[in-house]
């Protein structure tokens, strides 16, 4: 006996079908700035900037032009933005939960470097509830903020080293009264994967700083820049693994 | 073998995957004839391209009727949308598609037996598939080697100004024997911070001043003179796929540079 199920249309109000993920937001380097889930970039460089294009040659890129270089990651060749004094936001329309930023980079300096940032959601001058991914001077430290006071946790190891590639996920716990974080590493190819203990609470705030953007490479508008490369960047409800994360859309 | 949607493998749902049929037969591009008597009103020659349909059997054992159902319901919540499709014999191809059919066949005593055989049918309105990861390259004076498939690749292109503004910058497009086959001239001078950006897919011409881009008499359409948007294609390769074709730029003063972004098809 055969039952025909039809398809479920799944089309926007324009009528183009598009890629659909769980994610919040999910920015691929390899299909563009633009993020799958829609979000459009603001990327600004003050100055020109080089790249490693697939041939291996270096190439210098205009003002504020984006550096999409070739590296390896997990084996293959692949596409990510090089970062070092470029500013790049996507805005944030979602509110503090339970969820997963994710994050697959290869570390160019920005852990040994005090401050600098690697990813951070909330607004451009540091105010109201707000989650920084930044160096403590040696190790990735994650921040919850709730506007009053912040809880932090960092990675006990100095790693990843300059030049190794790595996924990194920052799990924000809410249970409706506070609020936790705790780190998750694996540097590839090697067999470094570490979870951090959960910090301490901070109570729940129930939204993000006004004008919060998700942005990479700095904490707010006027931090310390870092020097990274990034492969893919993305914020998932839930608690999600680091595999679940970097292998599904 | 394999099926991956969307990044995740079928095979993690059901039993098994029985069936795969359509996803390598090559498409083969079907010219539209042109009338010869009536030259003065061709706009230009056109190709039109068959769809690809995949087709995808699933072996279902679930444990419980109520577990079909909910498999069933997941699998539609996967389906939903633009997909894209990968196989464990070529993991670094998609191939983008909707899903235009469902078929569920039960087997005998389909009250009590949860099992079941799942056909999709997959329609891809591009047939060809596309390189996970796409490829850059830097371009200048010189001819930059462009590695392409079996099917034509629309890249993106990125004009750089300089300090000694590079004036009127062309991009040429060469084939393996060093024949021009393309040609896209801009009447416009490129200052320090100055880029254009030139998508060939889209059709689409951006420029920036600064990061700032663009619009009216200064946008990127306005300092197009002449040509064609550049297109990578694999007649322009040799057969076995060895020598590729080459884009450079120049210009009629200053040192053009430029970067090149696209991914590679395969029919």
């Amino acid at each position: 006996m055969t039952v025909p199920y039809l398809p479920p249309a799944a089309f926007r109000a324009a009528g183009v079908p598009t890629l659909r993920t769980a994610a919040r937001c999910r920015v691929q380097f390899r299909r563009g700035l633009t993020a799958l889930t829609g979000q459009a970039a603001t990327l600004t460089r003050a100055a020109t900037g080089t790249l490693v294009d697939s041939a291996g040659t270096t190439v210098t890129v205009g003002h504020s032009m984006p550096r999409f270089e070739a590296r390896t990651f997990d084996g293959a060749a692949t596409i990510g933005l090089r970062m070092a004094a470029d500013d790049l936001t996507y805005p944030c329309d979602w509110v503090p939960e339970t969820g997963t930023l994710y994050l697959e980079f290869a570390e160019a300096g920005t852990r040994a470097t005090a401050n600098a940032g690697l990813v951070y959601v909330g607004n451009d001058g540091l105010t109201g509830a707000r989650l920084l991914i930044d160096s403590d001077g040696t190790n990735y430290r994650a921040t919850i903020h709730n506007g009053t006071t912040s809880q932090s946790v960092s990675l006990a190891t100095a790693t990843p080293t300059s030049g190794q590639t790595a996924k990194l996920a920052v799990q924000l716990e809410d249970t409706g009264g506070n609020q936790r974080v705790r780190l998750l590493l694996r540097v590839m190819d090697t067999a470094v994967e570490t979870t951090t203990a959960w910090s301490s609470t901070v109570t729940r705030a129930a939204t993000w700083g006004t004008g919060a953007r998700l942005r990479l490479n700095r904490v707010g508008s006027a931090g310390t820049q870092g020097s990274t490369w990034v492969r893919q960047v993305a914020w998932e409800p839930g608690l999600v693994s680091l595999a679940d994360m970097g292998t599904r859309l | 073998m394999s099926v991956y949607i969307n990044d995740r493998p079928l095979a993690a749902l059901v039993f098994g995957v029985n069936e795969l049929t359509g996803h390598l037969s090559p498409s083969i591009p079907q010219r539209a004839p042109v009338p010869l008597a009536n030259s003065a009103a061709i706009f230009g020659t056109t190709v039109t391209v068959e769809s690809r349909s995949v087709v995808v059997g699933l072996d279902v054992r679930p444990t419980t009727l109520v577990n079909r159902q909910t498999l069933i319901d997941t699998l539609k919540r996967r389906m939903a949308g633009l997909l894209e499709l990968r196989t464990d014999d070529l993991p670094g191809r998609v191939l983008r598609c909707l899903l235009a059919g469902v078929q569920v066949e039960l087997y005998t005593a389909a009250m009590v037996n949860p099992a079941c055989y799942i056909t999709l049918t997959f329609t891809a309105v591009d047939p060809a598939r596309h390189d996970v990861e796409p490829l850059v390259y830097g371009l200048s004076t010189a001819r930059t080697v462009c590695p392409v498939g079996t099917d034509t690749s629309a890249p993106r292109v990125w004009l750089f100004g300089a300090a000694t503004a590079v004036v009127n910058p062309v991009i040429l497009v060469r084939s393996l024997t060093g024949a021009e086959v393309a040609r896209m001239t801009f009447t416009v001078s490129l200052a320090q911070n100055d880029a254009l950006v030139i998508d060939a897919g889209t059709q689409q011409i951006e420029r920036y001043v600064a990061g700032v881009l663009q619009t009216g008499t200064s946008s990127g359409l306005a300092a197009l003179t002449s040509g064609r948007f550049p297109i990578l294609s694999p007649e322009d390769a040799a057969d076995e796929g060895g020598t590729m074709p080459t884009v450079e730029l120049t210009a009629t003063s200053g040192t053009p540079t430029g970067l090149i972004l696209y991914t590679r098809r395969w029919a």
